[in-house]
């Protein structure tokens, strides 16, 4: 019998098969297996000891001093968040802030001394880290070598220790100049006659705030504060909304934000000021009430402005006139407004620029309302000890410094390497407290680490540029490495093997300073409430509340009596000269995390994810400049 | 509009992201607490814009003109009808009808990334790396959040796990809600500009929903129709229709 197989019966027995094999387990088997072998194992992530807790500390990283409310397992820390309501950062936090507990174990911590040896950088013990830096101390001493400390943040206890360091080998103690915001202020209350004055900067009274250039909606005060208040007052009347205007010569990342952004040529700030002066007075705008009761020089200073018509400044700074015009009318029509300077980091504007601005917001009135008179926070009297007077980077004369100390909270985007680097002399030590090799601790020939952040306690004094004054003991979440002991210990042991006498601690403590002055309140971040500072029974119930990452906060300041000059004696012919002058080289745009130059220690590695895996922060090369306008 | 078998019965709750453009200073705090929460490793060294893993992105949207830049922080859109549950083959993504979020489920993703090619917000990643962390930063780690190997898809889940640690509490303390309190993503936690609210929008009287029903509330290419529970929010007319109808394109 033959076998006949048509084309049918092959397309009927394959897809009987395939009918089979569907209706089988085995497909079906196989796809299960298949997902079984491919699913990934997950990876325990480790936990470590201890119960789940929330502690409260502040953030050191930089001046802004927010609240950290800390998620804790045990004594680990694997979470940041901000403190709603917190006097200092109002319940703001940045990048940098929420990888705080990262640093400890960052790839560049050094838990060692160093030495750089032959160009070579080698681990010693810490004995002969101390030896080495007690003999440069003699040194100092004996071959009438300048010894110069730069502190990061004056004002701690340390920083007394530092002063006594420099008053006794007659060497210089040094202060990062003040910066930003910070830098218009100082500026400005130099120029008040009725005694030392300090102002800060209170956002939420203002309707214009106008930047030469600091970042006020990034990087500058409280993170996110003047961005939130001007999204609030949007959708708010128009005569309640604040604006902000940001004048500079790149398109920075506050630039890109701002309501306005008005390019000049880079180095023409002055003139721009002056420009905006010149039409307030013409135009009869300033606020008359203020300058008859608050100023002096109106007259000098009238002069100086009116050279400065808007033509002029167009021609110098690369902004047409009318919106010279424009944005003077709007500043005048729209008061309370502020006037800040400088860069933080990348460019301070000059000195003439910031007399320009602080005469800018003399005019609008501004000191005493949106820039509001503050105190500060009560400190330890000195005693009768020695200690050198903080004097100011450019204090140091070049190639004349033999032994240079750097704290560990000085950041390299406030004091520059290379001015550093010119003052020493050519056979200098360098010795660094930093924790980190990065940084000014990577320039040092002799690093002795100290606690990383949150390792220590540290004193915080609150931002220069808040309303108010503000104090803070941020106590440490973690507990430093064995072999590492604080700054103060090192100095005094490296001193007394130099032969060198301290003076005895300070007799008094911060804590009972700020008991003594029976003023303000302490904020109390775990219940979110407030207690006078005068209901603190004693020194240990403060430190108490300290050790729980109480903040104090200062009461309103009464505006004292006096008057702003608004020139001083030969600054117009300064200024004219400054600000006719020919426009300056292009500044560069700090291309950087947000505070990430305020701050000592380096980024987490993990937020090298944002300059790396987004495009939020472009390089310098990329940022749009005004040059070829101008 | 396309319609699909999720947005038949639309959940319990109804977590809703709503973010507001007037606010965002593009400052990155909400993608770092992402990655600190949600144990996302720092970037390899191969790693580009393109093969990071990052789950919170941030974009800057091209100004009109003049006007001010937009920084537009992208997450998984948690859409109603997402496009990307029935792509997968292996049943990786799930759509929670109780809550409307659309989780990803490492342990069954084969790394096929049909997933990311159905999304249209390019909100995924795919982790490329075995994850690494420096020695001792393991410490620092969330607990909550076990650790990805490689070749698996990712993306935001809403930090479902404090989802789930609020629900433990509530549980203990024998009341049948959760405290709307005790369940904040770490994005929302953190924006120092408070750009970022969460909620449950099925919560008519919250404030979640209001911002929802806010005539300068937009969704993301809102004409594909996949529902996104990402809502955008901005006072600019021309911003609201150009990232409406066009979104923005990643890379």
């Amino acid at each position: 019998m033959k076998l006949e197989l048509s084309r049918r019966d092959l397309f009927l027995a394959g897809g009987g098969a395939v009918a089979g094999i569907a209706l089988s387990p085995v497909p079906w088997k196989l796809l299960d297996d298949l997902s079984i072998w491919t699913q990934q194992p997950p990876t325990p992530t480790p936990r470590p000891a201890g119960p789940l807790a929330f502690r409260f500390t502040s953030c050191a990283l930089c001046p802004a001093s927010c609240g950290l409310k800390a998620r804790c397992f045990g004594a680990q820390p694997v979470g940041f968040a901000a403190v709603p309501g917190h006097p200092a950062s109002d319940g703001g936090l940045c990048p940098l802030g929420l990888t705080a507990h990262h640093l400890a174990k960052h790839p560049l911590r050094a838990t060692h001394p160093e030495r750089v040896s032959g160009g070579k950088r080698e681990r010693i013990d810490r004995a002969d880290a101390v030896a080495a830096l007690s003999a440069a101390l003699a040194a100092c001493g004996r071959e009438k070598r300048t010894f110069a400390v730069v502190d990061g943040r004056p004002g701690r206890t340390l920083s007394r220790t530092y002063r006594a360091l420099a008053a006794a080998t007659g060497g210089l103690y040094v202060t990062p100049p003040a910066a930003g915001a910070a830098l218009s202020l100082e500026t400005l209350a130099k120029r008040f006659d009725g005694g030392a004055l300090a102002l800060g900067v209170d956002f939420s009274k203002a309707r214009r705030v106008v930047s030469f250039g600091t970042p006020v909606l990034t990087d500058a005060g409280t993170p996110g504060l003047l961005a939130r208040l001007r999204a609030e007052s949007r959708r708010r009347p128009a005569a309640e909304r604040i604006e902000v205007i940001q004048v500079e010569a790149t398109r920075g990342r506050s630039a890109a934000l701002a309501d306005r952004y008005i390019p000049i040529a880079p180095g023409t700030e002055a003139a721009f000021a002056l420009g905006l002066a010149h039409v307030l007075l013409d135009e009869k705008l300033a606020d008359a009430a203020f300058l008859d009761a608050r100023t002096t020089g109106l007259a000098d200073f009238a002069a100086l402005a009116a050279r400065f018509a808007p033509a002029l400044v167009e021609q110098k700074t690369g902004a047409q006139a009318g919106v010279v015009t424009a944005l003077a009318r709007d500043l005048a029509t729209n008061r309370p407004a502020l006037v800040l300077g400088g860069d933080p980091a990348a460019a301070p504007l000059s000195g003439e620029a910031e007399a320009a601005i602080a005469a800018l917001n003399l005019l609008l009135g501004a000191p005493f309302a949106a820039l509001p008179v503050r105190g500060d926070a009560p400190r330890a009297t000195d005693g009768d000890a020695k200690l050198a007077a903080a004097t100011s980077l450019d204090a140091l004369p070049d190639g004349s410094v033999g032994l240079l100390l750097l704290d560990a909270t000085v950041a390299e985007g406030l004091v520059p390497w290379a001015r550093l680097e010119r003052a020493l002399a050519s056979d200098a030590l360098v010795v660094s407290l930093s924790p980190f090799r990065a940084g000014l601790g990577e320039k040092a020939t002799l690093l002795i680490p100290g606690p990383a952040p949150l390792e220590e306690s540290i004193e915080l004094d609150g931002p220069v540029d808040a309303p108010f004054a503000t104090f803070a003991f941020a106590p440490a979440l973690l507990s430093p490495p064995k072999n590492l002991v604080p700054g103060e210990e090192i100095l005094r042991e490296a001193t007394a093997a130099a032969g060198l006498s301290l003076p005895a601690p300070a007799p008094g403590s911060r804590a009972d300073a700020l008991l003594a002055a029976r003023r303000g309140r302490l904020f109390d971040p775990a219940a979110a409430t407030f207690v006078a500072t005068g209901d603190v029974a004693d020194t240990n119930a403060l430190g108490e509340l300290f050790a729980r990452g109480a903040c104090w906060v200062d009461d309103a300041t009464p505006e004292p009596k006096g008057r702003f000059a608004l020139l001083r004696d030969g600054e117009a012919a300064r200024l004219l000269e400054a600000a006719l002058g020919a426009p300056s080289s292009v500044p560069a745009l700090p291309a950087s995390l947000p505070r990430e130059a305020l701050s000592a220690a380096p980024p987490s590695l993990l937020l090298t994810k944002l300059t790396r895996e987004t495009a939020l922060f472009t390089p310098p090369a990329a940022a749009a400049t005004t040059a070829a306008r101008a | 509009m396309h319609t699909s078998k999720h947005t038949s019965s639309l959940p319990a709750h109804r977590y809703t992201l709503v973010v507001d453009l007037d606010r965002c200073t593009g400052c990155g705090a909400c993608g770092t607490a992402c990655a600190v929460e949600n144990n996302i490793p720092p970037a390899a060294e191969k790693a580009t814009e393109r093969t990071g893993t990052v789950w919170m992105r941030v974009h800057e949207a091209a100004a009109a003109g003049d006007g001010p830049a937009t920084f537009v922080p992208i997450p998984c859109q948690q859409c109603d009808n997402p496009p990307c549950v029935d792509v997968c083959p292996q049943r990786a993504i799930e759509y929670d009808p109780r809550t409307g979020i659309v989780a990803q489920i490492p342990v069954r993703c084969l790394g096929c990334r049909y997933c990311m090619v159905a999304c249209p917000y390019h909100t995924r990643s795919f982790n490329w790396w075995t994850p690494e962390w420096p020695e001792g930063m393991k410490a620092t780690l969330n607990p909550d959040v076990s650790i990805r190997t490689r070749g698996v898809v990712e993306k935001c889940n809403f930090c479902v796990q404090r989802l789930q640690a609020a629900r433990a509490k509530a549980s203990a303390a024998g009341q049948a809600e959760i405290d709307p309190a005790d369940y904040v993503p770490a994005c929302v936690e953190a924006c120092p500009s408070r750009a970022l609210s969460f909620g449950d929008a099925a919560d008519e009287k919250g404030e979640v929903a209001r911002l929802a029903e806010d005539p300068e509330s937009f969704r993301l290419l809102a004409g594909l129709g996949t529902g996104p529970k990402v809502l955008y929010r901005s006072s600019d007319p021309a911003a609201r229709e150009r990232l409406s109808r066009t979104g923005v394109t990643r890379g």
